[in-house]
Protein backbone atom coordinates (compact mmCIF):
# COMPACT_ATOMS: atom_id res chain seq x y z
CA UNK A 1 0.00 0.00 0.00
CA UNK A 2 2.80 2.33 1.03
CA UNK A 3 4.79 1.50 -2.12
CA UNK A 4 1.74 2.18 -4.31
CA UNK A 5 1.28 5.56 -2.63
CA UNK A 6 4.94 6.37 -3.09
CA UNK A 7 4.84 5.40 -6.75
CA UNK A 8 1.75 7.51 -7.26
CA UNK A 9 3.48 10.47 -5.63
CA UNK A 10 6.57 10.01 -7.77
CA UNK A 11 4.43 9.77 -10.91
CA UNK A 12 2.52 12.92 -9.91
CA UNK A 13 5.72 14.86 -9.38
CA UNK A 14 7.09 13.67 -12.71
CA UNK A 15 3.94 14.78 -14.47
CA UNK A 16 4.18 18.33 -13.12
CA UNK A 17 5.99 20.82 -15.35
CA UNK A 18 9.28 22.14 -14.13
CA UNK A 19 9.33 25.52 -12.41
CA UNK A 20 9.61 28.50 -14.76
CA UNK A 21 13.01 30.07 -15.36
CA UNK A 22 13.65 33.61 -16.47
CA UNK A 23 14.58 33.51 -20.13
CA UNK A 24 17.48 35.70 -21.24
CA UNK A 25 16.85 37.87 -24.27
CA UNK A 26 18.17 40.99 -25.87
CA UNK A 27 16.76 43.60 -28.17
CA UNK A 28 18.53 43.28 -31.51
CA UNK A 29 18.09 46.68 -33.17
CA UNK A 30 18.32 49.00 -30.19
CA UNK A 31 18.57 48.48 -26.48
CA UNK A 32 15.81 50.93 -25.67
CA UNK A 33 13.00 52.27 -27.84
CA UNK A 34 11.47 55.65 -26.95
CA UNK A 35 7.91 56.38 -28.02
CA UNK A 36 5.53 59.29 -27.53
CA UNK A 37 1.93 58.58 -26.60
CA UNK A 38 -1.09 60.26 -28.11
CA UNK A 39 -4.60 60.71 -26.83
CA UNK A 40 -6.71 57.91 -28.18
CA UNK A 41 -10.11 59.54 -28.59
CA UNK A 42 -11.30 62.78 -30.12
CA UNK A 43 -14.72 64.29 -30.27
CA UNK A 44 -17.69 64.91 -28.07
CA UNK A 45 -19.50 62.82 -25.52
CA UNK A 46 -16.50 60.97 -24.18
CA UNK A 47 -16.48 58.94 -20.98
CA UNK A 48 -13.81 59.55 -18.30
CA UNK A 49 -11.97 56.47 -19.58
CA UNK A 50 -12.01 57.77 -23.15
CA UNK A 51 -10.89 61.28 -22.19
CA UNK A 52 -7.89 59.86 -20.35
CA UNK A 53 -6.98 57.08 -22.77
CA UNK A 54 -3.47 57.23 -24.21
CA UNK A 55 -1.87 54.94 -26.75
CA UNK A 56 1.70 54.45 -27.95
CA UNK A 57 3.02 52.23 -30.72
CA UNK A 58 6.39 50.49 -30.53
CA UNK A 59 6.68 48.50 -33.72
CA UNK A 60 9.41 46.24 -35.03
CA UNK A 61 10.92 45.35 -31.66
CA UNK A 62 13.18 42.44 -32.53
CA UNK A 63 14.06 40.21 -29.61
CA UNK A 64 16.57 37.37 -29.61
CA UNK A 65 16.07 34.65 -27.01
CA UNK A 66 18.83 32.46 -25.65
CA UNK A 67 17.36 28.95 -25.75
CA UNK A 68 20.59 26.99 -25.69
CA UNK A 69 19.48 25.08 -22.57
CA UNK A 70 16.22 24.06 -24.14
CA UNK A 71 17.11 22.76 -27.62
CA UNK A 72 14.99 19.72 -28.42
CA UNK A 73 12.71 20.30 -25.45
CA UNK A 74 9.05 21.08 -25.41
CA UNK A 75 8.57 24.40 -23.65
CA UNK A 76 6.10 27.06 -22.75
CA UNK A 77 7.13 30.73 -22.68
CA UNK A 78 5.14 33.44 -20.92
CA UNK A 79 5.47 37.21 -21.01
CA UNK A 80 5.28 38.54 -17.46
CA UNK A 81 4.88 42.08 -16.14
CA UNK A 82 5.65 43.10 -12.56
CA UNK A 83 2.70 44.45 -10.54
CA UNK A 84 4.03 48.00 -10.70
CA UNK A 85 5.73 49.83 -13.54
CA UNK A 86 7.89 52.92 -13.39
CA UNK A 87 5.80 55.89 -14.52
CA UNK A 88 2.51 54.41 -13.45
CA UNK A 89 0.59 55.09 -10.26
CA UNK A 90 -0.52 51.71 -8.92
CA UNK A 91 -1.08 48.59 -10.93
CA UNK A 92 -4.09 49.80 -12.94
CA UNK A 93 -4.14 51.86 -16.08
CA UNK A 94 -1.83 49.92 -18.38
CA UNK A 95 -2.21 47.18 -20.95
CA UNK A 96 0.31 46.00 -23.51
CA UNK A 97 -0.92 44.32 -26.66
CA UNK A 98 1.32 42.79 -29.27
CA UNK A 99 1.29 41.26 -32.69
CA UNK A 100 4.11 39.01 -33.81
CA UNK A 101 5.69 38.28 -37.16
CA UNK A 102 7.03 34.79 -36.46
CA UNK A 103 6.26 31.81 -34.27
CA UNK A 104 5.20 33.62 -31.13
CA UNK A 105 1.55 34.09 -30.19
CA UNK A 106 -0.08 37.56 -30.21
CA UNK A 107 -1.73 38.64 -26.98
CA UNK A 108 -1.92 41.18 -24.20
CA UNK A 109 -0.74 41.55 -20.63
CA UNK A 110 -1.43 43.89 -17.70
CA UNK A 111 0.78 44.67 -14.69
CA UNK A 112 1.05 41.57 -12.53
CA UNK A 113 -0.11 39.43 -15.44
CA UNK A 114 1.39 36.46 -17.27
CA UNK A 115 0.49 35.59 -20.85
CA UNK A 116 1.53 32.66 -23.01
CA UNK A 117 3.63 33.71 -26.01
CA UNK A 118 5.11 30.40 -27.17
CA UNK A 119 4.41 26.73 -26.76
CA UNK A 120 6.17 23.93 -28.57
CA UNK A 121 9.57 22.41 -29.29
CA UNK A 122 12.77 24.43 -29.43
CA UNK A 123 14.63 23.67 -32.65
CA UNK A 124 17.62 25.99 -32.28
CA UNK A 125 19.65 27.56 -29.53
CA UNK A 126 18.48 31.05 -30.48
CA UNK A 127 15.08 32.22 -31.55
CA UNK A 128 14.30 35.68 -32.90
CA UNK A 129 10.87 37.24 -32.90
CA UNK A 130 9.63 40.66 -33.97
CA UNK A 131 6.97 42.25 -31.77
CA UNK A 132 4.69 45.14 -32.66
CA UNK A 133 3.59 46.54 -29.33
CA UNK A 134 0.57 48.76 -28.72
CA UNK A 135 0.72 50.22 -25.23
CA UNK A 136 -2.51 51.50 -23.71
CA UNK A 137 -2.30 53.86 -20.75
CA UNK A 138 -4.89 55.59 -18.63
CA UNK A 139 -3.85 59.20 -18.04
CA UNK A 140 -5.35 59.06 -14.55
CA UNK A 141 -2.55 56.70 -13.50
CA UNK A 142 0.20 57.75 -15.89
CA UNK A 143 2.91 59.94 -14.43
CA UNK A 144 5.17 59.95 -17.48
CA UNK A 145 8.38 58.24 -18.46
CA UNK A 146 6.81 54.82 -18.30
CA UNK A 147 9.20 51.91 -18.56
CA UNK A 148 7.92 48.79 -20.30
CA UNK A 149 10.29 45.99 -19.55
CA UNK A 150 8.64 42.58 -19.78
CA UNK A 151 10.15 39.43 -18.36
CA UNK A 152 9.96 36.16 -20.27
CA UNK A 153 9.61 32.98 -18.27
CA UNK A 154 10.23 29.55 -19.74
CA UNK A 155 9.23 26.15 -18.44
CA UNK A 156 9.93 22.70 -19.85
CA UNK A 157 6.98 20.48 -20.57
CA UNK A 158 6.90 16.69 -20.42
CA UNK A 159 8.17 15.19 -23.68
CA UNK B 1 58.41 39.39 7.13
CA UNK B 2 54.83 40.10 7.67
CA UNK B 3 52.69 39.41 4.70
CA UNK B 4 50.93 42.42 3.31
CA UNK B 5 47.45 42.44 2.08
CA UNK B 6 46.02 45.07 -0.11
CA UNK B 7 42.38 45.70 -0.14
CA UNK B 8 41.25 47.31 -3.34
CA UNK B 9 37.78 48.74 -3.45
CA UNK B 10 36.36 49.83 -6.73
CA UNK B 11 33.46 52.19 -6.78
CA UNK B 12 31.90 52.17 -10.16
CA UNK B 13 29.12 54.55 -11.19
CA UNK B 14 25.71 52.93 -11.24
CA UNK B 15 24.73 51.69 -14.65
CA UNK B 16 21.30 52.78 -15.80
CA UNK B 17 19.31 49.76 -16.85
CA UNK B 18 17.63 50.24 -20.18
CA UNK B 19 13.97 49.47 -20.56
CA UNK B 20 12.74 47.70 -23.63
CA UNK B 21 10.36 50.59 -24.34
CA UNK B 22 10.13 53.97 -22.65
CA UNK B 23 6.91 55.95 -23.08
CA UNK B 24 7.44 59.71 -22.88
CA UNK B 25 5.16 62.10 -21.01
CA UNK B 26 1.65 62.56 -22.34
CA UNK B 27 1.26 65.57 -24.63
CA UNK B 28 -0.79 68.50 -23.39
CA UNK B 29 -3.92 68.91 -25.48
CA UNK B 30 -6.79 71.38 -25.43
CA UNK B 31 -9.70 71.40 -27.85
CA UNK B 32 -12.55 73.84 -28.15
CA UNK B 33 -15.58 73.69 -30.35
CA UNK B 34 -18.22 76.41 -30.44
CA UNK B 35 -21.17 75.56 -32.63
CA UNK B 36 -20.41 74.39 -36.14
CA UNK B 37 -17.18 72.64 -37.14
CA UNK B 38 -14.76 73.32 -40.01
CA UNK B 39 -13.79 76.86 -39.00
CA UNK B 40 -17.35 78.11 -39.49
CA UNK B 41 -18.35 81.01 -37.28
CA UNK B 42 -21.70 80.19 -35.74
CA UNK B 43 -24.22 83.03 -35.83
CA UNK B 44 -27.22 83.47 -33.59
CA UNK B 45 -29.88 85.98 -34.57
CA UNK B 46 -33.00 87.63 -33.27
CA UNK B 47 -35.48 90.07 -34.78
CA UNK B 48 -37.33 92.35 -32.36
CA UNK B 49 -40.64 93.72 -33.55
CA UNK B 50 -40.82 97.50 -33.54
CA UNK B 51 -43.41 97.67 -30.80
CA UNK B 52 -41.36 95.49 -28.47
CA UNK B 53 -38.02 97.25 -28.65
CA UNK B 54 -36.69 98.03 -25.19
CA UNK B 55 -39.65 96.58 -23.26
CA UNK B 56 -37.42 94.08 -21.35
CA UNK B 57 -39.30 91.11 -22.78
CA UNK B 58 -36.50 88.57 -23.38
CA UNK B 59 -36.14 87.62 -27.03
CA UNK B 60 -34.83 84.09 -27.69
CA UNK B 61 -32.21 83.90 -30.39
CA UNK B 62 -32.05 81.27 -33.11
CA UNK B 63 -29.13 79.28 -34.51
CA UNK B 64 -28.87 77.03 -37.52
CA UNK B 65 -28.78 73.24 -37.35
CA UNK B 66 -25.00 73.05 -37.81
CA UNK B 67 -24.53 74.76 -34.43
CA UNK B 68 -26.21 71.95 -32.51
CA UNK B 69 -23.36 69.42 -32.50
CA UNK B 70 -25.35 66.83 -34.37
CA UNK B 71 -28.19 65.70 -32.16
CA UNK B 72 -26.51 66.65 -28.89
CA UNK B 73 -28.38 69.93 -28.49
CA UNK B 74 -31.98 70.94 -29.09
CA UNK B 75 -32.92 73.23 -31.95
CA UNK B 76 -31.52 76.79 -31.80
CA UNK B 77 -28.92 75.87 -29.18
CA UNK B 78 -25.19 76.24 -29.68
CA UNK B 79 -23.00 73.27 -28.75
CA UNK B 80 -19.83 73.97 -26.75
CA UNK B 81 -17.19 71.28 -26.24
CA UNK B 82 -14.08 72.11 -24.22
CA UNK B 83 -11.49 69.40 -23.57
CA UNK B 84 -8.24 69.73 -21.65
CA UNK B 85 -5.84 66.83 -21.33
CA UNK B 86 -2.53 66.34 -19.60
CA UNK B 87 -1.00 63.89 -17.20
CA UNK B 88 -1.09 63.47 -14.32
CA UNK B 89 -4.71 64.45 -13.73
CA UNK B 90 -5.41 67.55 -11.70
CA UNK B 91 -2.03 69.08 -12.44
CA UNK B 92 -3.31 71.94 -14.60
CA UNK B 93 -6.32 74.22 -14.82
CA UNK B 94 -8.09 74.94 -18.08
CA UNK B 95 -10.00 78.19 -18.42
CA UNK B 96 -12.61 79.16 -21.00
CA UNK B 97 -13.02 82.89 -21.45
CA UNK B 98 -15.17 85.11 -23.63
CA UNK B 99 -14.16 88.46 -25.12
CA UNK B 100 -17.27 90.53 -25.79
CA UNK B 101 -15.76 94.01 -25.67
CA UNK B 102 -16.68 94.90 -29.25
CA UNK B 103 -20.42 95.03 -28.62
CA UNK B 104 -23.00 94.82 -31.37
CA UNK B 105 -22.28 97.51 -33.96
CA UNK B 106 -24.85 99.00 -36.26
CA UNK B 107 -24.27 97.80 -39.82
CA UNK B 108 -27.15 99.76 -41.37
CA UNK B 109 -25.81 103.23 -40.88
CA UNK B 110 -28.74 104.89 -42.62
CA UNK B 111 -31.04 103.97 -39.76
CA UNK B 112 -28.86 103.43 -36.70
CA UNK B 113 -25.69 105.34 -37.54
CA UNK B 114 -22.75 104.25 -35.42
CA UNK B 115 -24.82 103.00 -32.52
CA UNK B 116 -23.55 100.06 -30.52
CA UNK B 117 -25.48 97.66 -28.29
CA UNK B 118 -23.28 96.34 -25.48
CA UNK B 119 -23.06 92.59 -25.13
CA UNK B 120 -24.43 92.94 -21.62
CA UNK B 121 -27.76 92.74 -23.41
CA UNK B 122 -27.07 89.15 -24.42
CA UNK B 123 -27.24 86.19 -22.06
CA UNK B 124 -27.70 82.44 -22.22
CA UNK B 125 -29.31 79.46 -20.57
CA UNK B 126 -27.43 76.18 -20.61
CA UNK B 127 -29.09 72.82 -21.06
CA UNK B 128 -26.12 70.48 -21.02
CA UNK B 129 -26.44 67.33 -23.10
CA UNK B 130 -26.35 63.87 -21.61
CA UNK B 131 -23.15 61.90 -21.29
CA UNK B 132 -20.10 62.70 -19.24
CA UNK B 133 -19.97 66.43 -18.47
CA UNK B 134 -18.77 66.97 -14.91
CA UNK B 135 -18.28 70.70 -15.45
CA UNK B 136 -20.69 72.97 -17.28
CA UNK B 137 -21.02 76.63 -18.15
CA UNK B 138 -23.33 78.40 -15.71
CA UNK B 139 -26.23 80.43 -17.00
CA UNK B 140 -25.22 84.03 -17.39
CA UNK B 141 -24.83 87.25 -19.33
CA UNK B 142 -21.87 88.72 -21.17
CA UNK B 143 -20.01 91.33 -19.16
CA UNK B 144 -18.61 93.28 -22.09
CA UNK B 145 -15.21 92.24 -20.72
CA UNK B 146 -12.09 91.08 -22.47
CA UNK B 147 -11.64 87.83 -20.57
CA UNK B 148 -14.87 86.87 -18.87
CA UNK B 149 -14.33 83.47 -17.28
CA UNK B 150 -17.08 81.07 -18.26
CA UNK B 151 -15.48 77.90 -17.02
CA UNK B 152 -12.43 76.67 -15.12
CA UNK B 153 -11.66 73.01 -14.61
CA UNK B 154 -8.82 70.64 -13.89
CA UNK B 155 -7.31 68.31 -16.48
CA UNK B 156 -8.14 65.81 -17.80
CA UNK B 157 -11.72 66.72 -18.29
CA UNK B 158 -14.37 67.78 -20.71
CA UNK B 159 -17.21 70.28 -20.61
CA UNK B 160 -20.17 69.92 -22.92
CA UNK B 161 -22.87 72.53 -23.08
CA UNK B 162 -25.89 73.56 -25.12
CA UNK B 163 -26.40 77.30 -24.85
CA UNK B 164 -29.58 79.06 -25.91
CA UNK B 165 -28.72 82.73 -26.33
CA UNK B 166 -31.22 85.47 -25.47
CA UNK B 167 -31.43 89.15 -26.13
CA UNK B 168 -32.43 90.92 -22.91
CA UNK B 169 -34.03 93.83 -24.76
CA UNK B 170 -33.68 96.35 -21.93
CA UNK B 171 -32.68 99.36 -24.02
CA UNK B 172 -34.53 101.38 -26.63
CA UNK B 173 -32.32 101.40 -29.71
CA UNK B 174 -32.77 102.78 -33.15
CA UNK B 175 -34.11 100.51 -35.88
CA UNK B 176 -31.48 98.68 -37.87
CA UNK B 177 -29.24 95.63 -37.96
CA UNK B 178 -26.57 95.19 -35.33
CA UNK B 179 -23.78 92.68 -35.42
CA UNK B 180 -21.02 91.69 -33.04
CA UNK B 181 -18.51 88.90 -32.46
CA UNK B 182 -17.67 87.16 -29.22
CA UNK B 183 -14.31 85.40 -29.18
CA UNK B 184 -13.95 82.33 -26.98
CA UNK B 185 -10.55 81.17 -25.78
CA UNK B 186 -9.63 77.95 -24.01
CA UNK B 187 -6.24 77.97 -22.32
CA UNK B 188 -4.32 75.66 -20.01
CA UNK B 189 -1.01 77.12 -18.88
Amino acid sequence: MMRALLLALVWTLAALPAAADVLQYRSVIRAETAVTPKWTHDGANLSPEQINALVAEANGIELRFDLSRYVGKNVRIHMVLPPTLKGLRGSAGFRAEWRTRGRFIPGSVVPGGRTLVYQGPIPTKELTEVFDFTLHMDGRYFTGGLGFDPVFEIESLPQ
Amino acid sequence: MMPRYFLLLLFLPPVAMANLVVVANAPVQIRLRVGATAATITTTTVTVAGGNVGNSAVQLMTANAAARGGSLCAANHVFFNAEARAAPPGSRTATLTANSTAGLACITAATCGADNIPFTQVGWVNTAPGGYAPVTIANGTFTNGGAQVLLAFNNSNQSQDCLRFRYLNQNVVRAGTYRGDVIYTLSMP
